[in-house]
């Protein structure tokens, strides 16, 4: 096969892909408002919410950002809201074997509590699966408060869970989900991202 | 910014927002991160618009190429796997109905092209940019650009289970 050829299957294989992928209609206005919206002075943080709606066949994924009056520029490159298989922290490999050590997991910015998906989470998922996720925390126990915000937007919600543990965790919308956890007087934040 | 800054900008994305979000799906082969890449983009035109009207499309490109570079940066440094045992594994990105198992071993090898060479092969070939362009959209020359395209194309045909080649004989 030549260089032309290759080009070709590319292009259809490419092709077929993107068709039924759209920009939103309202995303440019969306981002001149983002890009223009006025900014409040010292250090305040400035979030500015910018969505775009993609459909595809049926489908609706929603993306967002968030920008820092500290920075000149987007943070671009997308919204760090992913999980990691570096080796889970020691403290929580409880009931985990070796060859476990490295379950995709996302660690509190504290460092006091792990949240490990044992699924891709989505907001719709099939009838036999559920968004369980398993929440390890250093220390305490207790009730464990979440108080969830999608990434870039003002909407929040709330769950509570009897202890830090495995959980069935479902949120309203797909996107990054920005928690706040509190248990036990301690807190902690993580990001979850919850697909369609 | 005038009214008519505005009325120019959506008139842009109106004409090339498609085409933004299809190149930034071909460099980072996911829909969601490809989002993630064109809204910031959006905004950062936006609010450049005077300075960068001549050619908006090629600030566009360079910026959506630096921003999926840097963001390959960050996913080498702490790689970030979705756990989803009840799902095939992906062999790439999700696709339409439409899709057949040809187009998803080309979407795949796609893939698996290193990110600049990617990049290489998404403006030239699938955005139909000029050498030039392409060039200036890398920072990188033309020469660069020919070599890059010419070692993309042969890795698309040579690197593995030969999906192109593959589809070629059974045509």
């Amino acid at each position: 096969m030549n260089d032309e050829q290759t080009i070709t299957e590319l292009r259809r294989a490419v092709g077929t892909a993107v068709q039924d992928h759209h920009l939103d209609p309202g995303a440019a206005a969306t981002a001149w408002s983002a890009a223009h919206a006025r900014r409040p002075r010292g250090r305040l943080v400035a979030a500015v919410a910018a969505s775009v709606a993609v459909t595809a066949g049926g489908a609706a994924a929603v993306a967002t950002w968030a920008h820092s009056n500290g920075s000149n520029t987007p943070t671009g490159g997308g919204s760090a809201c992913g999980l990691t298989n570096a080796p889970l922290p020691t403290w929580a490999r409880g009931g985990f074997s070796p060859d476990s050590y490295r379950t995709p997991h996302v660690v509190g910015k504290q460092g006091l509590i792990v949240a490990i998906p044992f699924i891709r989470l989505r907001v719709h998922q099939p009838p036999d699966a559920g968004n369980k996720v398993l929440w390890v925390s250093k220390a305490g126990y207790g009730p464990l408060r979440i108080e969830a915000r999608l990434e870039g937007t003002s909407r929040t919600v709330v769950r509570t869970l009897p202890n830090p543990g495995p959980s069935y965790v479902d949120m309203p919308a797909a996107g990054c989900w920005r928690m706040n956890l509190s248990w036990s007087g301690r807190h902690d934040s993580v990001a979850l991202r919850y697909y369609p | 910014m005038s009214e008519g800054d505005r009325a120019a900008f959506e008139r842009f994305v109106e004409e090339h927002g498609d085409r933004l979000l299809h190149a930034a799906y071909g460099l980072c082969g996911d829909w969601q991160h490809a989002e993630d890449l064109v809204q910031p983009v959006l905004v950062a035109l936006a609010r450049r618009w005077p300075m960068v009207q001549t050619n908006p499309l090629g600030y566009a490109y360079r910026s959506l190429v630096r921003a999926n570079i840097d963001r390959w940066r960050v996913v080498r440094r702490r790689p970030e796997v979705l756990l989803d045992p009840h799902e095939l594994p992906a062999h790439g990105p999700s696709v339409g109905p439409a899709a057949t198992e040809d187009h998803l071993l080309v979407l795949a090898a796609l893939r698996r092209l290193p990110p600049r060479q990617r990049a290489i092969v998404v403006l030239r070939y699938l955005q139909d940019q000029s050498e030039a362009d392409t060039a200036a959209a890398l920072g990188i020359s033309v020469g660069a650009v020919k070599s890059g395209a010419a070692r993309a194309l042969a890795r698309l045909r040579s690197d593995h289970p030969s999906p192109l080649a593959e589809v070629h004989r059974e045509r």
